[in-house]
């Protein structure tokens, strides 16, 4: 879910009124948006680096608002604003349209393209009258859309211009690194795309976008009429086309490798940003001229007519409400609505800012929200069921209860941890056949899935050595190993396990409790075969060498006991004896 | 000899010198005038005092008793066994939930068993729309889709249920309507997040073959959030490694939704 940064103070003069942020809270919440946070670029920075880097930064208010994923016209100032006035029924909805000039800018698509980045849509916005805050809000528009819709730049890379710096028809190509020349955004000189490659490899946010074309023979590019460079998408503009407060007409390409995202992304900035436009909420459009002659014409900024039933979404909302309450509710979420003569429905027109409205449960969705989620009346199911758990879990609960009553502490691990947990920290190989590892680990404490529970029970062990001596821990979890029999090839398995940390190994107190659990489970002690439990000396690089044994349930080997080796309890930074046994607790189901 | 007033302490007399035995009159003879009762008077005495005795001579009952070398369970999952225990009184059966691992298929593609015919019809919806449903217009892999993921939700898990009771009946993660669930941080003076809810949307039920009519609603809730809430506890790592809190953990009390 994206959150975005609003100047409270523009936001207030935007909508035409101030709120204090409670009321604005509410007003959020009534509209399925979060107010995430009240702070200032000040409180950020400190925060987020600190306090001395905050100095000089602004003390204005800021409103963190998460909003929902899907909601790609409500990530900049422009678009919540007009969205909120005509919730509050404070403006009509704006139309968009597309300008058809007679001589469109024609943007000629070569077909090197195809290898790396095979789509281009473009538009223009005419007689646009930018000031600093428009421009960062036009800025940040773009990088939240790319972070999200766009896939970090993956699927969609939008490109903005001064046009009256460029001259059409422009061309997009993809073209060997060497070939591709030009001075780029914020840089002094001109580099050859393989030089800004280079540069940009320690850049923080350009960085993340490299891998995109890097590998690839050719690099996509646009330019114009005389070969200036407007971009060499997804990574940088063109200085040279560079938008400034004082550009009136701009010119806006989105290469894709997905063509249906990159009109929603265009729409959704042309939508934002035409209010701008002396002409408001007009786009100029543009022909994209592919190789074999076809002409695709964009902007598409399309109108699409829906329906909604009125007993169908009653009843999927539990709500009964009349024709034209609904199609108001629509109106007010941006979807214009007309009840239609004579028949049980409302016709709802979806605009070109609701591309997240596929399906007609979405407009369900939004009768919701403007009907109230709160104001959905409360019933109680017409229906009966019995409920039952998990005979897994409740054997679980039942032997934690146990456990804990035999004065063991339960904790609770992280069920990923480093390949070392598993592998030397233990004194063992790293078993490749049974150890389900992470592609992509985001740190080295999450590597792998546990195979066991034991270092979980050591780390938490290590985490606490300032309480008092001895310490009885234990879990019931689950640990994960790989299965081919398994259709994701691999599966859980419940574990016990139990540690005691103290002065001396503590063995026999371990032993009683696994004695303890054995006898709560109806297992008893016996040589003889059947449902009983036998504990047989075994040798295991965990533990110390003859005070290790083998626990036999029904014939089979369900876990070990035993007094850790000292080089697993080192390995955790702990310095006194320890034992522990781990048991499978499937067996006994 | 038969000696008078041997009577019971008659010994001790002898012994203490108090009475001698005159053997011409045979006869017990007083040696002394006056006999103390030192016992009795201590006791007086005792009593007499007992308000005056110091302060710490009185049992503390300030202080508290000798801590108990109990045991105890994670708050986390104190939490958890009273929402089970909630979900169960409503009459809802327990899911499967024993598969860290799922294919990204099922986690994020929202579906279930790897057979051609729902593949395919499932693949339609995503790249072509279908079961009332515009596209979301995305070309979709079946090599991305057979991927393995660590479960992100276990929602994941719902399909694959579901596709069970679907068999019965001869039947992405998208919650369409979806609903969000706050919960009133005394902390913090603000609503948080605890939990998100809502409809399975048809894109997702259809293809599975269940009919129309039918309507799936879903919740998940965080166990960590309220279990801050409720026992103030401001980082979210007091409860796991390396930061574990054993102290915290076994000073925890009960979970008690309603207190």
């Amino acid at each position: 879910m994206p959150t975005i940064n609003i100047k409270r103070d523009l936001l207030f003069e935007a909508l035409g009124t101030t709120y204090t942020d409670e009321e604005f809270d509410n007003l959020c919440i009534s509209y399925g948006l979060e107010l995430d946070e009240v702070t200032s670029e000040k409180q950020m920075v400190s925060k987020e680096q600190s306090e001395s880097k905050s100095e000089g930064a602004s003390d204005d208010t800021i409103y963190r608002i998460d909003i929902p994923a899907n909601r790609y016209d409500l990530l900049c100032l422009e678009g919540l604003v007009d969205a909120l006035l005509v919730f509050q029924n404070k403006i009509e909805l704006p139309r968009y349209k597309v300008i058809q000039s007679k001589k469109p800018l024609k943007v000629l698509v070569k077909s090197n393209t195809k290898e790396i980045r095979p789509y281009v849509v473009a538009a223009v916005l005419r007689d646009v009258t930018l000031n600093s805050a428009r421009y960062a809000s036009f800025i940040d528009l773009q990088d939240k859309l790319h972070q999200n819709i766009c896939r970090k730049r993956s699927l969609v890379a939008i490109g903005t211009h001064d046009l009256d710096t460029i001259q059409g028809p422009f061309t997009y190509d993809a073209l060997p690194p060497e070939d591709i020349k030009f001075k780029a955004l914020n840089q002094t000189e001109v580099h050859s795309a393989a030089e800004l490659i280079d540069i940009y490899s320690t850049h923080a946010q350009l960085k993340q976008y490299l891998s995109i074309i890097k590998d690839s023979n050719v690099y996509p590019v646009i330019t114009d009429k005389n070969g200036v460079v407007l971009s060499m998408p997804p990574i940088i503009n063109g200085y040279h086309s560079r938008i400034t407060l004082e550009t009136k007409n701009i010119f806006i390409e989105c290469t894709a490798t997905d063509l249906k995202k990159a009109n929603i992304v265009l729409d959704t900035v042309l939508c934002m940003f035409s209010k701008y436009c002396s002409n408001k909420y007009t786009a100029e459009r543009c022909e994209v001229v592919y190789p074999d002659g076809a002409v695709k014409l964009y902007p598409e900024l399309k109108y699409r007519k829906e329906t909604v039933n009125r007993k169908k979404v009653n009843s999927y909302l539990g709500i009964s409400e009349n024709l034209d309450n609904l199609s108001s509710a629509l109106s007010s979420m941006c979807l214009k609505s007309a009840v239609l003569k004579e028949s049980d429905v409302v016709v709802v027109e979806v605009p070109p800012t609701r591309h997240d409205i596929i399906h007609a449960c979405d407009l369900y969705e939004d009768v919701a929200i403007a009907y109230g989620y709160n104001n959905i009346p409360k019933t109680l199911p017409k229906t009966t069921t019995i409920g039952s758990q998990l005979p897994i879990n409740s054997l679980s609960d039942k032997i934690r209860n146990e456990i804990a009553y035999c004065g063991f502490n339960e904790v609770l691990t992280f069920s990923l941890c480093s390949r070392d947990d598993v592998s030397t920290k233990i004194r063992k190989p790293f078993d490749t056949q049974r150890t389900v590892c992470i592609s992509n680990p985001k740190t080295l404490e999450f590597q792998v899935a546990r195979t066991n529970i034991l270092s979980g029970l050591l780390k938490t062990t290590s985490a606490n050595k300032k309480m008092p001596l001895p310490m009885k821990l234990f879990e019931v979890t689950d640990v994960v190993f790989k299965d081919d029999t398994s259709e994701v090839g691999a599966r859980n398995e419940r574990h016990v396990c139990a540690i005691y940390y103290g002065k001396t190994p503590g063995f026999e107190i371990v032993h009683g409790l696994m004695d303890r659990i054995m006898q709560m489970l109806d297992v008893k002690f016996s040589a003889e075969i059947g449902s009983t439990y036998q504990i047989k000396a075994a040798n295991d690089e965990t533990y110390f060498p003859g005070r290790c044994a083998q626990i036999i349930y029904q014939g089979n080997v369900i876990g070990l006991m035993g007094v850790l080796h000292p080089e697993v309890v080192t390995a955790y930074e702990l310095t006194m004896p320890c034992s522990a046994f781990e048991i499978n607790l499937e067996p006994f189901l | 000899m038969l000696i008078p007033y041997a009577k019971i302490g008659f010994s001790q007399e002898m012994s203490k010198g108090w009475t001698v035995i005159d053997q011409a009159a045979n006869n017990v003879i007083k040696k002394v005038n006056l006999v103390v009762d030192k016992v009795k008077e201590d006791l007086i005495e005792l009593k007499a005092s007992h308000d005056q005795i110091s302060a710490s001579e009185h049992y503390n009952f300030e202080a508290l008793g000798q801590p108990q070398s109990a045991g105890c369970l994670h708050p986390s999952l104190k939490v958890c066994s009273d929402f089970r225990q909630i979900f169960l009184e409503m009459g809802f059966t327990e899911m499967l939930t024993n598969n860290f691992v799922e294919s990204s298929f099922r986690n994020f593609d929202a579906l279930f068993q790897l057979n051609n015919e729902y593949l395919n019809k499932v693949k339609t919806v995503h790249s072509k729309g279908g079961c009332g449903s515009q596209r979301y217009g995305y070309d979709w892999y079946f090599d991305e889709a057979k991927k393995n993921v660590l479960r992100t939700h276990t929602t994941a898990v719902s399909p694959r249920m579901l596709y069970g009771l679907a068999k019965d009946f001869k039947l992405t993660k998208y919650f369409k309507p979806g609903m969000e669930i706050f919960c009133y941080h005394q902390g913090l003076k603000k609503w948080i997040e605890i939990g998100n809810s809502g409809m399975f949307s048809p894109e997702m039920l259809l293809p599975m073959g269940l009919p129309e009519k039918i309507n799936v609603i879903a919740w998940e809730l965080s166990l960590e959030r309220p279990t801050m809430i409720k026992y103030g506890i401001n980082n979210i790592r007091d409860l796991v490694v390396p930061r574990f809190n054993l102290q915290m953990v076994r000073d925890n009390p009960i979970y008690r939704l309603d207190k």
